[in-house]
């Protein structure tokens, strides 16, 4: 029996996917064998009248894989060899502490958005996204494998609009955060149908780098108990040959604690309940900071002033705000299109300033009167939000002189201030809101 | 060669390394198994004499890989698989939280808690005290014991889970590895019996004698991780992470907040794990705020069983009443409540949807069950065992049932000459339960509608009703 690799390819890249085409045998699954003898098991998918396997290899030198049928037994065989990745390939995202790198440990500051069936509108709206977002600062987006409105788990015909998508966003270098159910009773998780349903989008998507999972969106809404968050996320970690990151997006007090959640998605509306997220659980944490619009939901009518101060907070928390928009006349929170909002520049600042700050860092830990984003003795970013000092106390190293400088997070203006500071400083400040400081070492 | 395992048993893997220095907190040992994609990443811990072990508890059939990884190389990347095969006799899995309210095994096995207390049955040295401990728990019907791993201060036990002998200064970088294998004999013990091993992590009761209640975050942590190690392998535990949290004056809500947080962090298998509160009995109960996510059920101390419905509402967890009150004699007023007191606090928490813990202290038997177990003397236990026996017969979720028909209504204290009820169309049995005489009546005939079921005029009396068939 022969079984090809498709396109006749035997060598791949580094995290690049490789397709098997079973087509004509009875694989159910194929095990991929690393050159460190780790395994990952992947299942077949039917993608257009063809059985296939996908499969991103994570480690180079040479692979083995063993197709097997529903009984265990084998179906064919072969080998790969995974080479070098291409130039600026750095590989899916893992978690590392409370933040999030790739896998060749560059670091990733996530600016997602939220545009759930934007996939699933006509040529023109869809082009519309994509320039959107090209344009944009967002490197990810939040969007459903379900349709709208969907009472019924997908078929092969809307999983082809998802994948579409997907390689879309992977040619604008935005992540593609992959919702798996939706708010209907028929296709929550834990629903009949939902552990197929689950397998077989793994199976088409965990092979593109550039993709996440979340199981749920408002998932302490869906009235469901425990035990099938335990079991959907078990099923999914199981399934997963790319071990993508997994998580669940609910209010601050969903158990974001579990051991196969990577990292807590939040919908914040426990703003100030929120800030210690981070900390609780010890893994990075997204937060939804609401809706620029006029869109009178829960969530929405924010001004983009208020949208980037949230997010402005969020960072500053250790977290990562996630933007929507939510206009009455135009919902690219569910549809995309075209992003008309004021908060866009102002994100692309904010990221900005992310880019250009060092490594490794974490919130201060101790400090009670405003929020602190430091790497110690090197570098501290303070978010002031409403407040207004005149006046400010800063903490500084005894031990060297730092230079600060006066953040308008809404003008989007950097000042330094005149001189250096060094040990226990007082500043004088413009008294207005949304200012932060950014204090570095000399 | 691979090895076979069932599921939910214990898998271990044993090794050989240094026994130089000190093992415990020089040498790292963790291991990763893998089910298809799926890793679950176990620590691993020293076992004195140069033994390391890495404890296992599958909780899936099939085809488990493994590799460790270590500070030492001898330790590192040791590689192997094991085969899990299915559940031996008696092994129904752990017990896990079934919807808001409820417990079940991992098998789908009915569990209604009926817990006991015995803090220290494990720490007097005594064998043959420990056998009879284990045959009076064998013929009770007690299904969980709260248990406790430190000392207390007026205790002198022969052994310590710490290393040392010396009030106040124990070697809190080295564990007592008898302690712990003697620990995990008796936990084995309890499963045999299909009971819970609710294990007691902290408490507030050594007043720094031995130091152990008020070590630092950094030694609570080192004490965790290598409990979590030996012990959560084993389907039989879970975590209490302290018992009366709220009276340790050396810890705040903070503390107590990070070791729960810790806690689910390093537990591979997320063991039922929960905070059990002090109180001043009928003055004030401080509850933990079980809407933390990181407890899965409610553990509580409070004197009033009629409140369960009220935590019910509160939080979509089960409700364990852990203490209640003793049955006993002793001179504080929390241990000298009648059988028949602490037998209507179990059936008001139990028909109010909850659980409950029994515990007994009478002076003129030594030492008292609630300290270091033995004999079981009161009048409680056999109608603990009665009540138990009825929640089987019933439905497994008895208040939602009251939606089909059944109902189990209870009056305690109060003596009602009928009792009342609207039961609709379809017809019903009825039977009235004498919880103290230990008897069921079924009345004649059937019910529907509006009805009256008299009643002898008489304090303890239940009705059950059932809808006929």
């Amino acid at each position: 029996m022969s079984t090809v690799v498709q396109d006749g390819r035997t060598e791949v890249g580094c995290w690049q996917v490789v397709t098997l085409d079973l087509t004509g045998t009875a694989a159910v699954e194929a095990t991929f064998t690393g050159p460190d003898g780790r395994e990952a098991v992947a299942e077949t998918v039917e993608v257009d009248g063809r059985r296939l396997v996908r499969f991103a290899p994570d480690a180079e030198g040479d692979w083995s894989w063993e197709a097997t049928d529903g009984a265990g037994s084998p179906t064919g065989s072969g080998g790969l060899r995974c080479t070098s990745p291409g130039a600026g390939e750095h590989g899916p995202l893992r978690v590392r502490g409370t933040r999030f790198v790739h896998a060749d440990g560059t670091p990733h500051h996530p600016m997602g958005t939220t545009a759930l069936f934007w996939h699933h509108r006509d040529g023109q709206e869809r082009a519309a996204t994509l320039r959107s977002l090209a344009g944009s600062p967002f490197n990810a987006v939040r969007m459903s494998v379900l349709a709208e409105d969907a009472r019924d788990w997908p078929d092969e015909t809307g999983l082809d609009a998802v994948e579409t998508a997907v390689r879309e966003l992977a040619g604008l270098g935005v992540r593609a955060e992959l919702v798996l159910s939706g708010p209907h009773p028929a296709v929550r998780p834990g629903a009949p149908g939902w552990e197929q349903h689950l397998r077989r989008a793994v199976a088409r998507f965990a092979a593109s780098s550039h993709v996440s999972w979340c199981l749920a969106l408002d998932a302490d809404r869906l009235g469901l108990p425990g035990e099938v968050w335990d079991e959907s996320l078990r099923l999914l970690a199981e399934a997963d040959a790319g071990r993508r990151l997994r998580t669940v997006h609910a209010a601050p007090g969903f158990d974001f604690g579990h051991r196969l959640i990577t990292h807590s998605t939040v919908r914040d509306d426990g703003r100030w309940e929120a800030h210690d997220l981070v900390r609780a659980f010890a893994k990075p944490a997204l937060l939804d900071v609401g809706a620029e619009g006029d869109a009178p939901v829960p969530g929405g009518g924010l001004t983009a002033e208020e949208l980037v101060s949230q997010t402005w907070w969020a960072l500053c928390r250790g977290g990562y705000g996630w933007h929507t928009e939510e206009f009455v006349e135009r919902s690219w929170s569910r549809h995309g299109g075209t992003l008309t909002g004021a908060a866009l520049p102002r994100l692309a600042f904010l990221r900005g300033v992310l880019e250009g700050a060092p490594d490794g860092l974490a919130r201060n830990p101790v400090e009670r009167h405003t929020f602190t984003l430091e790497r110690p003795g090197h570098y501290y970013l303070q978010y002031h939000g409403l407040h207004r000092y005149s006046r400010h106390r800063v903490e500084l190293p005894e031990d060297a002189d730092f230079t600060v400088e006066v953040i308008d997070t809404q003008q989007l203006t950097i000042d330094r201030l005149p001189g250096t500071y060094r040990g226990g400083s007082w500043l004088e400040l413009p008294r207005r809101p949304f200012l932060a400081l950014r204090m570095v070492r000399c | 060669m691979t090895a076979q395992v069932e599921r939910w048993g214990v898998h271990e893997i044993r090794l050989e390394g240094p026994s130089e220095g000190n093992p415990f907190t020089d040498v790292e040992l963790v291991a990763t198994f893998q089910h298809r994609n799926r890793d679950v990443v176990v620590d691993g811990f020293y076992d004195g004499d140069g033994r390391y072990l890495v404890r296992f508890s599958p909780d899936q059939e099939g085809r488990w890989t493994y590799r460790t990884s270590s500070s030492v190389r001898e330790l590192d990347g040791v590689r192997g698989e094991l085969v899990v095969g299915p559940p031996g006799p008696g092994n129904h899995g752990p017990v896990r939280v079934a919807g808001t309210s409820h417990f079940r095994h991992a098998d789908g096995t009915r569990h209604e808690s009926f817990g006991t207390t015995c803090y220290h049955w494990t720490h007097t040295g005594d064998e043959e005290h420990e056998e009879r401990t284990l045959q009076a728990l064998a013929g009770s019907p007690f299904n969980k014991v709260r248990m406790c791993l430190l000392p207390t201060q007026n205790m002198r036990p022969p052994r310590l889970a710490f290393v040392g002998t010396e009030p106040g200064r124990l070697d809190k970088t080295r564990f007592d590895v008898t302690f712990f294998a003697h620990l995990e004999r008796r936990i084995r013990d309890l499963q045999e019996l299909q009971i819970e091993a609710d294990l007691i992590l902290f408490h507030p009761y050594d007043k720094g004698h031995w130091g152990v209640d008020d070590m630092s975050a950094e030694e609570d942590r080192f004490y965790l991780r290598y409990v979590v190690a030996r012990l959560a392998a084993f389907r039989n535990v879970w975590w209490s992470i302290s018992n009366e949290f709220d009276f340790n004056k050396a810890k705040t809500m903070a503390d107590w907040d990070a070791l729960l947080q810790h806690l689910q962090r390093i537990d591979p298998y997320r063991r039922l794990a929960s905070i059990h509160n002090g109180t001043a009995m009928y003055v004030h109960a401080s509850l933990y705020d079980f809407a933390k996510p990181w407890t899965t059920h409610q553990s509580i101390q409070h004197w009033d069983a009629t409140l369960t419905a009220q935590w019910r509402a509160a939080h979509p967890k089960p409700v364990v009443i852990d203490e209640i009150g003793y049955e006993g004699d002793i001179d504080r007023r929390w241990g000298n409540l009648s059988g028949r007191d602490l037998t209507r606090r179990f059936w008001h928490t139990v028909t109010g949807g909850g659980f409950m813990g029994h515990g007994e202290c009478y002076v003129d038997s030594t030492p008292a069950w609630i300290s270091a177990g033995g004999q079981l003397v009161g009048e409680s236990p056999a109608r603990i065992a009665f009540l138990r026996q009825l929640v089987a017969e019933g439905p497994a979720d008895w208040v939602a049932a009251r939606e089909d028909g059944y109902r189990l209504d209870y009056f305690g204290e109060r003596r009602y000459a009928h009792h009342d009820l609207e039961l609709g169309e379809d017809e019903h049995l009825v039977d009235v339960i004498d919880t103290w005489e230990m008897t069921v009546t079924t009345l004649p005939g059937t019910y529907r509608g509006r009805c009256r079921i008299p009643l002898e005029p008489r304090p303890d009396l239940a009705v059950r009703v059932r809808r006929a068939a």
